[in-house]
C-alpha cells in the first residue's frame, strides 16, 4: 500500500499476445487502480501508443507480427519518454542487453507475480514522476524504500539488506498472505530450490527485530501456508 | 607418461631404416660381384702371363732364360714369379719378391696340393691338349688361384704345374682394392643422398597420409571448442580408406548438427512454450488469491498450488538452464567482485537452510576479487553448500576453505555426517541421480529433485571452473571448487541460426 501515490487515472497500454495473460495482468492492474488498455499485437499497439498518452507500457517482446523491441526502438526513435517495461518468456542476457539498449526501463522475464509487476509499476512511476512517494506505511511501521530505511514508532530498526527486502515485499500488501516459496523466489535470487528453512529462519530473525520489542505483533504466521503482515486498516 | 614417438615420423624412420638396408645390401653385393669379376680377370691374367713362361724352366739355363723373359712377360705389371722344381727345389724367384709370407704361404699353400705323381697327370694332361713341347708355349695344369693376405697388401696368386716345373705367379691386388675403393666412395656418395631423399619423401609422403587424419582431427576439436559446427571434414579422395571413414564421420556430423539444432531450439522453443502457460497458471493463481478475501480455506489451496507451480518452475527453470548448457548458449555475463562479501551473504543463507541454523566456518585468505559470471557462480556455490548443510551433523557443522594462486580460486565444502556410499560417489554429479541407498547422504542434491549437484558441475564448467568430490567417508565428505579468477564473456543472440 503506497501512502500518498494516487493511483487512478495512471493509464497502462499492455501488449501480451497471450490473451489469458493479458487478461490477467489487466485484472491485477485495474485492482491496484491502474486504467489499463489492453491489446495483442505489435501493430494495434503501435497505432494505440502513438495516438493516446500513456503513463506506462508493458511490452510482451516476442510476438507475431511486430515484435516488441522494434516496437519500443519506433516509440524512443519518435523521442516518446513513456516507461517501458519489457516481458519475455526467454531471458537471455542478449536480449536483456538489447531491450535495455532499445530504451527499456525494466526488464521482467515470465513467469512473473503481478505483483512484481505493479511493484516495478510505481518504481518506475515513481522515478519518471519525480515524486518522493517513496515511504511504506503498516501500522506503526514505516519503511523508507529510497534510504532503505525502517523505523517502528519512534525507533530506527537496522536490517540486513535481505531483511529489508522481505520485509518490503510483506508491506507491499499488508494482509496478503505469501507462502515460504513465494517469499523465496521475490527476495532470494538463486537458481535453487531451498526448502522452506531458510524463509522460516529470515522470518525469525525479522520477528526479532520488529515483533519481539512491540506490544503489538505485524508479523503473522498463517498455519500451513505461509505468512503475511498484518493488515493497517 | 612415456612420450610416443608421432605416427608420422615412425612412417619417415622405418621408410629410411628399410631402404637404407635395401639399397646397403644392393650396394654390398654389387661391390662382391664387381670383385668377383675382377678377380676372375686377374686370374685369366695370371694365366696368361704363366702360359708365357719359356718351356721346362727348371731345366738347366732355365732360370737364366726365365730371367730374361720376365722383362717382356711381366712388362708393366706388378707380377712376381716363383718356379720349384718338382722335387720342390726353388729354381726361380724374382729378385725384388715383395714379402717374405707369401712363399711361406706358397710353400703350403692351402687347398693346393701338388699332384700326387707329377709326371702322370702333365703326360695325361699334355695328351689330352695335344699340344708338343717345341712349340715354345708351355701347357700348364692349374694348381689353383688364391688370395693371399700380408702385411704389405693383398695377393692374388696362381698355382701352375709343367712338366718339370711347378710355379707361382703373384700378382699384387693394390690396384683391385684401391678401384673398389673408388667404387665404394661413390657407392656412399650416391647411398646418403638417396636415404637423405628416402626420409624426405617419407617425411613427405606420410604427411601426406596422415593429412585427412589431421583434418578430422582439426574438425572435431572445433566442434568440440564451440558447441558449433561450421564445416565438414574435407573429403580425401586420394586414400579411399580414409575417406571412406570421413565419409561416415561427416554423416554422423550431420546427424549430430541435426540434434544439436534439435536440442537449441528445445533450449529456446521449450523455454517459451513452457513459461507461457506457467505464467498463466501461476497468473491465474495469484488473481484467484488477491480476490479470497479473508477465507483461510481458498487461501490456503491457492498458496499450495502457489508452491507447487514454484516448485515446477524451479525444475523447468533449471532443466532450460541446463538444456541451454548442453547447446552452448549459455550466456557468460563476468563482473568483477569480492569473493569474501559474496560468500558472507551465501553463508549466512546457506546457514539458515537448516533450522537451528547450522554453523559454517569460513577461513579465507584476506581479499579475494574475481571475475566471473555472479549468478552462475552463486548457484554452484549455494547448490555445493546447501548440500553441505542438509547432510552434515549439525554438530559437525559445514567448514568452508578459500585459497588461491594467480589465475585460481579453490574453495573447499567439508561437512559431516554420513557420507557418500562408495557405490554412490561415482554417480553424484549425474542428472536426477538419487542414490542407491535412497538417502544417499548427499548424493541426491539439495533440491529435491536430484538436479542440485549435477547443476553445480555442469554449471561450473560453463565458467571454466570445476566442481569434484574430494573426499567421503563416514563423518566427512568435502566437495571442491576450482574457479578461474577470470573467465570471458559468451553471449549468444536470441536468435536461432
Amino acid at each position: 500500500m503506497l501512502i500518498g501515490s494516487s493511483l487512478s487515472g495512471v493509464k497502462v497500454l499492455v501488449v501480451e499476445d497471450e490473451r489469458k495473460m493479458a487478461a490477467l495482468i489487466g485484472k491485477g492492474l485495474s485492482a491496484e487502480g491502474f486504467v489499463v488498455d489492453l491489446c495483442h499485437d505489435g501493430d494495434t499497439a503501435a497505432g494505440l501508443c502513438f495516438t493516446r498518452p500513456y503513463d506506462a507500457i508493458i511490452l510482451d517482446i516476442m510476438m507475431p507480427g511486430r515484435d516488441g523491441l522494434s516496437l519500443l526502438r519506433e516509440i524512443r526513435r519518435k523521442g516518446m519518454s513513456v516507461p517501458v517495461i519489457l516481458l519475455t518468456a526467454r531471458g537471455g542476457l542478449e536480449e536483456r542487453l538489447e531491450g535495455l539498449n532499445a530504451g527499456a526501463d525494466d526488464y521482467l522475464p515470465k513467469p512473473f507475480y503481478i505483483e512484481e509487476l505493479v511493484a516495478r509499476l510505481h518504481a518506475i512511476s515513481r522515478r519518471s514522476s519525480g515524486r518522493s512517494e517513496s515511504i511504506l506505511r503498516v501500522a506503526d511501521l514505516t519503511l523508507d524504500l529510497l534510504a532503505r530505511q525502517v523505523s517502528r514508532g519512534e525507533r530506527e530498526i537496522d536490517l540486513t539488506a535481505r531483511e529489508f527486502n522481505l520485509l518490503e515485499m510483506l508491506a507491499r500488501s499488508p494482509g496478503r498472505v505469501y507462502s515460504r516459496a513465494m517469499i523465496f523466489e521475490q527476495v532470494w535470487d538463486y537458481h535453487f530450490d531451498p526448502g522452506t528453512n531458510l524463509v522460516d529462519v529470515y522470518i525469525k530473525r525479522l520477528r526479532k527485530k520488529i515483533d519481539e520489542p512491540f506490544e503489538h505483533k505485524l508479523i503473522e504466521t498463517v498455519r500451513g501456508v505461509g505468512y503475511r503482515l498484518s493488515g493497517g486498516k | 607418461m612415456r612420450a610416443t614417438l608421432p605416427f608420422r615420423w615412425k612412417i619417415a624412420l622405418m621408410l629410411t631404416l628399410i631402404s637404407g638396408v635395401v639399397l646397403a645390401g644392393v650396394a654390398v653385393g654389387t661391390l662382391s660381384l664387381v670383385r668377383g669379376q675382377k678377380t676372375e680377370r686377374i686370374d685369366v691374367q695370371i694365366q696368361a702371363l704363366a702360359s708365357r713362361l719359356p718351356a721346362n724352366p727348371a731345366g738347366r739355363g732355365g732360370a737364366r732364360r726365365l730371367e730374361e723373359s720376365m722383362a717382356w712377360i711381366l712388362g708393366g705389371e706388378r707380377a712376381y714369379l716363383v718356379v720349384f722344381d718338382l722335387s720342390g727345389r726353388e729354381v726361380f724367384r724374382s729378385p725384388d719378391w715383395p714379402d717374405e709370407h707369401i712363399i711361406g704361404n706358397l710353400e703350403k699353400p692351402a687347398g693346393m696340393d701338388y699332384p700326387e705323381a707329377g709326371n702322370n697327370v702333365s703326360q695325361s694332361f699334355y695328351g689330352g691338349r695335344g699340344a708338343g713341347p717345341g712349340s715354345g708355349q708351355v701347357v700348364l695344369e692349374k694348381l689353383g688361384y688364391k688370395t693371399v693376405t700380408t702385411a704389405a697388401g693383398a695377393w692374388r696368386v696362381g698355382g701352375f704345374l709343367s712338366a718339370d716345373a711347378c710355379s707361382w705367379v703373384a700378382v699384387s691386388l693394390a690396384p683391385l682394392e684401391s678401384d673398389m675403393g673408388r667404387l665404394r666412395a661413390r657407392y656412399i656418395m650416391i647411398l646418403l643422398p638417396a636415404l637423405a631423399l628416402m626420409a624426405a619423401s617419407g617425411w613427405y609422403v606420410s604427411g601426406r597420409a596422415l593429412q585427412p587424419l589431421n583434418n578430422i582431427a582439426r574438425t572435431a576439436e572445433r566442434i568440440g571448442g564451440g558447441g558449433l559446427f561450421p564445416e565438414r571434414i574435407p573429403r580425401a579422395e586420394h586414400a579411399p580408406e580414409i575417406d571412406r571413414i570421413i565419409g561416415v564421420l561427416n554423416s554422423m556430423l550431420e546427424r549430430l548438427e541435426k540434434s544439436y539444432q534439435q536440442a537449441l531450439r528445445f533450449s529456446a522453443d521449450a523455454s517459451h512454450e513452457l513459461k507461457t502457460p506457467l505464467a498463466i497458471l501461476q497468473g491465474t493463481v495469484e488473481e484467484a488469491l488477491r480476490t479470497s478475501g479473508s477465507d483461510p480455506e481458498r487461501q490456503q489451496w491457492c498458496l499450495q498450488l502457489m508452491d507447487e507451480i514454484f516448485r515446477l518452475k524451479r525444475i523447468t527453470g533449471n532443466l532450460l538452464l541446463l538444456a541451454r548448457k548442453d547447446a552452448g548458449r549459455l550466456d557468460i555475463d563476468p563482473q568483477e567482485f569480492e569473493l569474501s562479501g559474496e560468500l558472507d551473504g551465501l553463508l549466512e543463507d546457506a546457514g539458515a537452510l537448516r533450522d537451528p541454523p547450522v554453523e559454517i566456518v569460513l577461513n579465507i585468505p584476506g581479499e579475494v576479487s574475481i571475475v566471473t559470471d555472479r549468478t552462475l557462480f552463486r548457484t554452484v556455490l549455494m547448490n555445493l553448500l546447501g548440500n553441505a548443510v542438509k547432510y552434515t551433523e549439525p554438530a559437525a557443522g559445514v567448514t568452508v576453505d578459500v585459497a588461491r594462486t594467480d589465475t585460481q580460486v579453490f574453495i573447499s565444502i567439508t561437512n559431516g555426517g554420513a557420507g557418500i556410499a562408495k557405490e554412490d560417489q561415482p554417480h553424484v554429479f549425474n542428472r536426477f541421480y538419487r542414490g542407491v541407498s535412497g538417502k544417499g547422504g548427499g548424493g541426491g542434491g539439495t533440491d529435491g529433485h536430484g538436479l542440485g549437484l549435477s547443476l553445480a558441475a555442469e554449471l561450473a564448467q560453463a565458467i571454466s571452473a570445476k566442481v569434484e568430490l574430494a573426499e567421503s567417508r563416514p563423518g566427512l565428505t568435502r566437495f571442491t571448487f576450482t574457479c578461474p579468477v577470470r573467465v570471458a564473456r559468451q553471449s549468444v543472440g536470441g536468435d536461432l541460426p
